[in-house]
């Protein structure tokens, strides 16, 4: 008898630290519920209705939405927004990487101070420093009649209104995100491993290839996301510095909603983005676990 | 017995910190030999400096008389076992163990035979495809032994090897490395700042103390003729009584101490060292206290005994003649086994 009440009485415990932790998670998941997956949920249903006239949806099924969004005018802004993040994000790394690398190399208090640094233009407002871009680049810009004044020019160069600018205005914008969560993996590398790897006949060259670069690569990855992502659905830059001709599916979804008010097919398109986000953290935990192994076991 | 590694005259310095000053050692082919010393007395640095790891200020240093300093550390024949053992946590217990021998571009199956040997002869073959973060502390101990000694190198140090595991498994892997070494025949290097540990595993003893060697010696003549008052104090456990020395006598903190013949003269500052095994507690003795404490170390114990001076007197004694706390102990020994040193 006296065993059962204390059984009881271990059940009672358990539960009671199962509900104290739950209470922790009540914020974070309200927070997620109302402004993400009820979101979710209405654009998941809005790609399966029609659209309204003036805005809005009708309640009349129909899978047109997902048909058109494989039209090869659609698909073509898709892979053009793609390859224009994916080369920002390949930029981002081999400029971001280095920087990281150095930024390690230098003593404490100056780590922060480059830190700081870094961030330091997220202070400004988004649009006045793509602007500022133009200013910088245009056919009337610093840059063209600094050339021009040196002699190493006649022409102006038409630096803006081409991809080649939307990526430099994304570069600019998102580098910090790919330099800080290099830094913070390569911060964590035990110095040890590297010397390690020399002690066992290892070149330097060869101890950063297969120590130091492969476990750097948690912090790469997150770094590949965190440019990825807002690049390829950003319609500021495109439109700033693209010129609007060179449309991206960012730019395409706002049209959808506050333009041709087509918010079924918009929902299509957003979430298209969704599912690519998704891809990608799934990819990137598959490597995490390939490169870390199962840290927990 | 010609000298294998010759260490002559080697100096580093940090800012205002000598790391080493003047260091000279001789280390013998197949040596177990040990740096032992206080946490910043320059083991590490020496260590580091023969790795390769760390840059020297000046001295030379070579190995079977070839200039060691000259080499660069990827091309060194020492290798070195890592405090933090350094597994590659990307690499598993096979990948990081074959490491090494990949860089020396070795024929694969050469490569696999040697990598085979070494994981059954610290026994961890059954777990080569395991990740580092999936292996206790003792394996990882070992599989840093076996990336280690895989290379064969000429030298094998061993940075503090034993100080992340518990008292039982660091027993039986000081065996384990005595065998190794024994088997391997490699020399071995181990810098630790446990005494004991030195004292049970090594041939010699290197003792430093800010950045300078003070003695060298065997385990048993470190203890048994200790050269300062410094080694006598870190080298197992004594009482120590500073004083003036008279004709035969010490006069320490106001009391009088008989002392062994010794070439010091009457007059000079000198310290007495007595061993507590030295000290038998009888009928009537030298000296004469209180028992405060005893502590009890398996075979024996440990007495504390306040006999007027500010130290407590360590008297070791078996342990069914341990007199109850708070009686009083005669205590005697013979002045021929106590050491005398001259305090500077």
């Amino acid at each position: 008898m006296a065993l059962a009440v204390k059984s009881e009485g271990r059940d009672a415990i358990k539960r009671r630290a199962l509900l104290s932790r739950a209470v922790f998670l009540v914020p974070g998941l309200t927070y997620i519920t109302a402004f993400m997956l009820i979101p979710l949920g209405f654009i998941i249903a809005y790609t399966f209705l029609s659209r309204g006239t003036y805005g809005g949806i009708e309640f009349i099924f129909t899978t047109e939405n997902y048909t058109r969004a494989l039209d090869s005018l659609y698909l073509g802004v898709l892979i053009k927004s793609i390859l224009i993040a994916s080369t920002t994000t390949i930029l981002a790394f081999f400029i971001g990487f280095p920087v990281a690398y150095a930024i390690t190399k230098l003593p404490t208090n100056r780590q922060n101070l480059m830190l700081v640094l870094i961030v330091l233009p997220f202070w400004t407002n988004f649009l006045i420093r793509t602007y500022a871009w133009i200013v910088l680049l245009n056919t009337q810009g610093f840059l063209n009649k600094g050339l021009i004044n040196m002699g190493v020019i006649s022409q102006p160069l038409e630096l803006l209104y081409k991809p080649s600018a939307i990526v430099l205005g994304l570069l600019y914008a998102y580098i910090p995100l790919m330099i800080l969560p290099i830094y913070s993996a390569l911060v964590r590398i035990d110095p040890a491993m590297k010397e390690a790897a020399v002690n066992l006949g290892a070149t330097p060259a060869q101890a950063f290839r297969q120590v130091t670069l492969p476990l750097a690569l948690p912090g790469v990855l997150v770094g590949a996301i965190f440019v990825f992502v807002p690049s390829v659905g950003n319609f500021i830059v495109p439109e700033l510095l693209g010129g609007g001709k060179t449309i991206m599916v960012g730019n395409l979804i706002r049209d959808q909603f506050l333009k041709a008010r087509d918010w079924p097919f918009g929902s299509v398109l957003a979430l298209s983005m969704v599912l690519m986000l998704l891809l990608l953290f799934f990819i990137q935990a598959r490597v995490n676990r390939r490169v870390l192994g199962d840290a927990r076991a | 017995m010609s000298s294998f590694l010759n260490i002559a005259a080697v100096s580093k310095r940090y800012g205002d910190v000598q790391a080493l000053n003047n260091v000279s050692l001789e280390i013998r082919e197949n040596e177990f030999f040990a740096l032992l010393g206080p946490s910043g007395c320059g083991k590490t640095t020496l260590l580091r400096a023969l790795a390769g790891l760390e840059s020297l200020d000046s001295g030379v240093v070579t190995l079977a008389n070839e200039d060691l300093l000259s080499v660069p550390a990827n091309k060194r024949p020492v290798n070195l076992m890592f405090q933090s053992y350094a597994l590659f946590p990307h690499l598993n217990v096979y990948d990081n163990v074959a490491y090494g021998l990949r860089r020396e571009k070795l024929d694969k199956a050469e490569i696999e035979q040697r990598v085979q040997d070494v994981l059954k002869t610290v026994a961890l073959i059954d777990q080569k495809d395991r990740r580092p973060s999936q292996l206790s502390g003792g394996q990882k101990q070992r599989v840093a032994l076996a990336r280690a000694i895989v290379k064969r190198p000429k030298i094998l140090l061993l940075d503090e090897p034993l100080s992340a595991l518990d008292k039982k498994v660091r027993s039986e892997m000081q065996l384990e490395l005595k065998r190794l070494q024994h088997e391997a025949g490699i020399t071995f290097i181990i810098v630790t700042h446990d005494q004991e540990e030195a004292m049970s595993i090594a041939d010699r003893i290197a003792l430093m103390d800010k950045g300078e060697v003070v003695q060298i010696a065997t385990p048993v003549e470190m203890y048994s003729a200790p050269k300062t008052k410094f080694v006598a104090d870190f080298i197992g456990t004594s009482n120590l009584f500073a004083g003036t020395l008279g004709a035969g006598t010490i006069t320490t903190q106001g009391k009088t101490l008989p002392t062994p013949a010794t070439a010091l003269s009457a007059g000079s500052k000198a310290v007495l060292v007595l061993r507590p095994e030295d000290i038998s507690l009888g009928a009537a003795g030298t000296i004469s206290g209180t028992l405060v404490s005893s502590n009890f170390y398996g075979g024996s114990s440990l007495l504390f005994v306040d006999c007027g001076f500010d130290q407590l007197i360590k008297v070791s004694c078996a342990l069914n003649q341990v007199p109850p706390v708070g009686s009083t102990c005669h205590l005697s020994w013979s002045a021929a086994d106590s050491i005398l040193l001259a305090d500077v």
